[in-house]
């Protein structure tokens, strides 16, 4: 087990930051947009 | 629209049977749609951030914050999904994108979530109940209150036993909730709005009271979300227990802790779910209800598990509050007691009832699922048999609150064991979701409605890196959860195999006997599909009179409308609507519409009367999502003068009266009235106009008016004078009336309708109670095609 979470772990763990970086965009990005339709005009 | 005809030359022993494709349905605002998701996305503040607590020490409030920032992510990937397909739930975007056994698998985790989500709802409830009701008897022990009831003898407070008691209200409420879903539950979002509404008041008071006491107990922020400050219990590490790698999990301990806090975003599927409810702009307005969710989930879960740390001393956090934190907040703000415990009383109420809905949602919504694959042919006829009774699918309904039940008692009440396996369903059914989309990205080039965010474009190749590192986030997590969650992985692997072996038999099973069943219909039925239902379509003339059919058993609607009605002159149209239950798609092609072995019998059970009767009769199946806004959709695009139903066991006829009238009133014009008919299983029948009209008056009121009339008409320059002066007269002042004192208006009216009551008699107009030849039974062909431009705001109107 301890071999195979190691190999995992080296795979996963960088993934998942740059995951994340990557969504944290996707979020700020998505939040303003959405915030605009929120608060914007009825069409 | 276009319509598709996919079947067969007409034959002249072979009845017409349209199906339509378009789903009749009535459309919420995005702040219905918004309380409806929050009813499940928002009961999981309630049990989330002591699970997390429980596994990776007093730094989980940060990851709990960090899993609802992402959320917002995971959220852009169903506005996605649903931009492109309507009903952008799991199974339907990943049969799109991956075929139909990773649909199979994805809808396998989706079940265990939903399965999973009654159970920890409903204990969760009872946790919180038997805590307040524990501190009660606590109280009173230190007030010498109750003594006798409330102490031992040993001078010690009773308490109950808390695990075994929340089991045991969990149980009570998971059978209420089934029996309500047995007979059929009215789909309400104005419940979800009013529970949204006190939740609402609850967190107002919560964040300001308790931002209140930290600042001035001068309260400190947990521990920083670093690899040091993380302490993970003995279960949290799962199979990691023991290895020589848990004794130095460095950044690999972040990712375990975030899959720990996971299951807080549990609820997102519930938006795909709703998606084809919300009004037009739908886009516009699913975005909307999408950042509305994600903002209050934000706040009353990350920011609610915030204040529990900081505020709740770490000696009694875990012990004693870890499975009603909020109610910890509670008791920890600063104020009187009195003050902190009616607070307490509050969160209790409205935790039970945002929790007791989480129990109902997670039945109506894996209810809703299970219908979609039985429509879809992947689930067996057997579970889709409506209930003789109430006609709901009640062995799905049997089916999942059984494994709830069990789950229940395998748990014994054990929030914490209930949110290890959780988490499983939650992170598995995003990540399919998230890898179909993915794949969608590639395989349909076209235009969608929106895409998630922070797309590169070389040349003529788009990279959706966005999504892609969305994916990456909850795939890892998933992996990760794995190893780290033993209980779940065991638990979750076991579920998804069992139901993913139940779906791939019952399609084969289906399959064949859909074969056989389709060969069947064609022979006997001149099937047709149309997007949408016309008259053209059934080639039936106006004026025709709609009668809907449920129980083969029982055709007494349509044998009472056959009695009543000259198939030369009118024509007579049988409706079955096909329920889609909640989650159910916008749009139903022709080739995924199966005809079960039920709706079989049904059609030849119709024929087989009108050919007793030797009238002629067409068919019309009509995929609805309420029955209701169906029968009068239908109505009104069939231009019927008549509909007529059968008595239904639930509700009384004025009561179908009054539903059918509220969603005439949701019609857009043009609209026509027409007469609804209930008939009793006897063969007696009760007429409601549907819409505005004219009001049929007592001899005596005539009288009335006359008399008035010619007294009036005495007086100098009333020579003008009509009979219609003195009612728009009488009207206009009781409108006036009515708007300057609604009760006392109302008051007199009510002794005026109760006057007029005991005036009835046999040959009165008001109550018309119909046997079987009525004399008032008329189902007029309409001399002209006009529609009603204009109407009041009438609903339903008995006869009078």
């Amino acid at each position: 087990m301890d071999f195979v979470i190691h190999v995992v772990a080296k795979i996963v763990v960088p993934l998942f930051f740059i995951g994340m970086a990557g969504s944290a965009v996707v979020i700020v990005v998505s939040f303003a947009e959405d915030l605009k339709e929120l608060f914007g005009d009825e069409e | 629209m276009a319509s598709k005809q996919t079947i067969s030359l007409p034959q002249s022993n072979r009845v017409r049977l349209v199906v339509a494709s378009s789903v009749m349905l009535t459309f919420i605002s995005f702040w219905r749609a918004a309380a409806i998701v929050l009813n499940d996305l928002g009961s999981s503040a309630f049990y989330a951030g002591g699970i997390a607590e429980e596994a990776v020490g007093k730094a989980a409030p940060w990851f709990i914050l960090g899993v609802m920032l992402f959320s917002f992510a995971v959220r852009s990937v169903y506005v996605e999904s649903c931009s492109m397909f309507t009903r952008g739930g799991v199974y339907r975007i990943v049969k799109e994108a991956l075929g139909g056994t990773f649909a199979k698998l994805s809808v396998s985790a989706l079940m265990f979530d939903y399965i999973l989500t009654g159970p920890i709802s409903g204990v969760s409830a009872g946790q919180y109940i038997v805590g307040l009701l524990n501190e009660l008897l606590q109280q009173c022990t230190a007030h010498h209150w109750l003594t006798m009831l409330v102490m031992h003898p040993s001078g010690v407070a009773r308490q109950l036993p808390v695990n075994g008691t929340s089991a045991a209200i969990a149980g009570l409420i998971t059978m209420y909730f089934w029996w309500q879903n047995t007979k059929g539950i009215e789909e309400s979002s104005d419940k979800a709005l009013k529970v949204m509404k006190i939740t609402t008041v609850m967190v107002v008071i919560l964040l300001g009271w308790g931002f209140f006491s930290a600042i001035h107990r001068g309260v400190q922020l947990p521990p920083l979300p670093t690899p040091d400050n993380l302490h993970f219990s003995q279960d949290a590490l799962g199979f990691l227990k023991g290895t020589g790698f848990a004794r130095s999990l460095g950044l690999f301990g972040v990712l375990m802790a975030f899959g720990h806090s996971v299951l807080a975003m549990s609820g997102e599927e519930s938006l795909a779910q709703v998606n084809r409810e919300i009004e037009h702009p739908k886009l516009k307005n699913l975005k909307r209800a999408a950042i509305v969710i994600a903002i209050y989930s934000f706040v009353f879960t990350g920011i609610g598990t915030l204040l529990a740390v900081m505020l709740i001393p770490d000696s009694v956090r875990v012990p004693l509050y870890r499975d009603n934190l909020i109610a910890g907040i509670a008791m920890f703000m600063v104020g009187p007691l009195s003050l902190r415990i009616a607070f307490r009383i509050f969160v209790v109420i409205v935790g039970f009832l945002i929790l007791g809905g989480a129990v109902n949602t997670a039945i109506v919504g894996s209810t809703g699922v299970l219908m979609r694959v039985a429509e879809d042919g992947v689930l067996s006829d057997w579970f889709r048999k409506p209930q003789r009774k109430f006609g709901t699918s009640y062995r799905i309904v049997n089916l999942v609150t059984g494994l709830q039940m069990f789950t229940i008692i395998v748990s014994r009440g054990d929030v914490i064991m209930l949110g290890e396996a959780y988490a499983f369903g939650v992170i598995w059914s995003f990540t399919f979701n998230a890898l179909a989309m993915l794949v969608l990205r590639w395989k349909y080039k076209g235009e969608r409605g929106w895409k998630v965010p922070l797309n590169l474009r070389f040349g003529k190749t788009e990279i959706p890196l966005g999504l892609f590192c969305v994916f990456l986030v909850l795939l890892t997590t998933a992996v990760v959860n794995l190893f780290t969650k033993s209980v779940a992985t065991v638990s979750g692997v076991i579920f998804a195999a069992g139901f993913f072996i139940i779906f791939s038999l019952s399609e084969r099973d289906n399959k064949r006997r859909h074969d056989l069943a389709t060969r069947q219909m064609k022979e006997h039925f001149q099937l047709e599909h149309q997007d949408n239902v016309g008259r053209e379509a059934l080639e039936i003339r106006p004026g025709a009179v709609v009668v809907t059919m449920r129980d083969s058993a029982a055709p007494f609607a349509l044998k009472w409308a056959l009695t009543h009605t000259n198939t030369d002159d009118q024509d007579l149209v049988v409706l079955a609507a096909r329920m889609m239950g909640v989650g159910g798609p916008e749009y139903v092609d022709a080739s995924e519409q199966l005809f079960s072995e039920h709706e079989q019998m049904l059609f030849t059970k119709a024929v087989s009367v009108a050919e007793s009767f030797g009238k002629h009769i067409s068919l019309l199946v009509v995929p609805a999502g309420d029955i209701f806004a169906a029968l009068v959709q239908t109505a009104n695009s069939l231009d019927a003068a008549a509909v007529v139903s059968g008595l239904s066991t639930k509700l009384t006829a004025a009561e179908q009266a009054y539903h059918v009238g509220q969603a005439w009133e949701a019609l857009p014009e043009p609209k026509r009235q027409f007469t609804f008919y209930v008939v009793k299983p006897d063969g007696t029948s009760l007429s409601f106009h549907i819409g505005p009209h004219a009001p049929k008056i007592e001899p005596h009121e005539v009288q009335l008016v006359h008399r008035l009339w010619l007294n009036m008409r005495r007086a100098p320059d009333m020579e003008n004078l009509h009979h219609s002066d003195i009612l728009t007269y009488a009207l206009t002042r009781m409108a006036a009336a009515y708007s300057r004192d609604k009760e006392g208006t109302l008051r007199d009216l009510q002794k005026c309708m109760e006057e007029s009551h005991h005036r009835h008699g046999l040959g009165g107009l008001r109550y018309e109670e119909l046997d079987e030849v009525g004399r008032s039974y008329a189902i007029d062909v309409p001399s002209s095609q006009t529609k009603v431009e204009e109407s009041d705001a009438a609903t339903s109107t008995k006869v009078n």
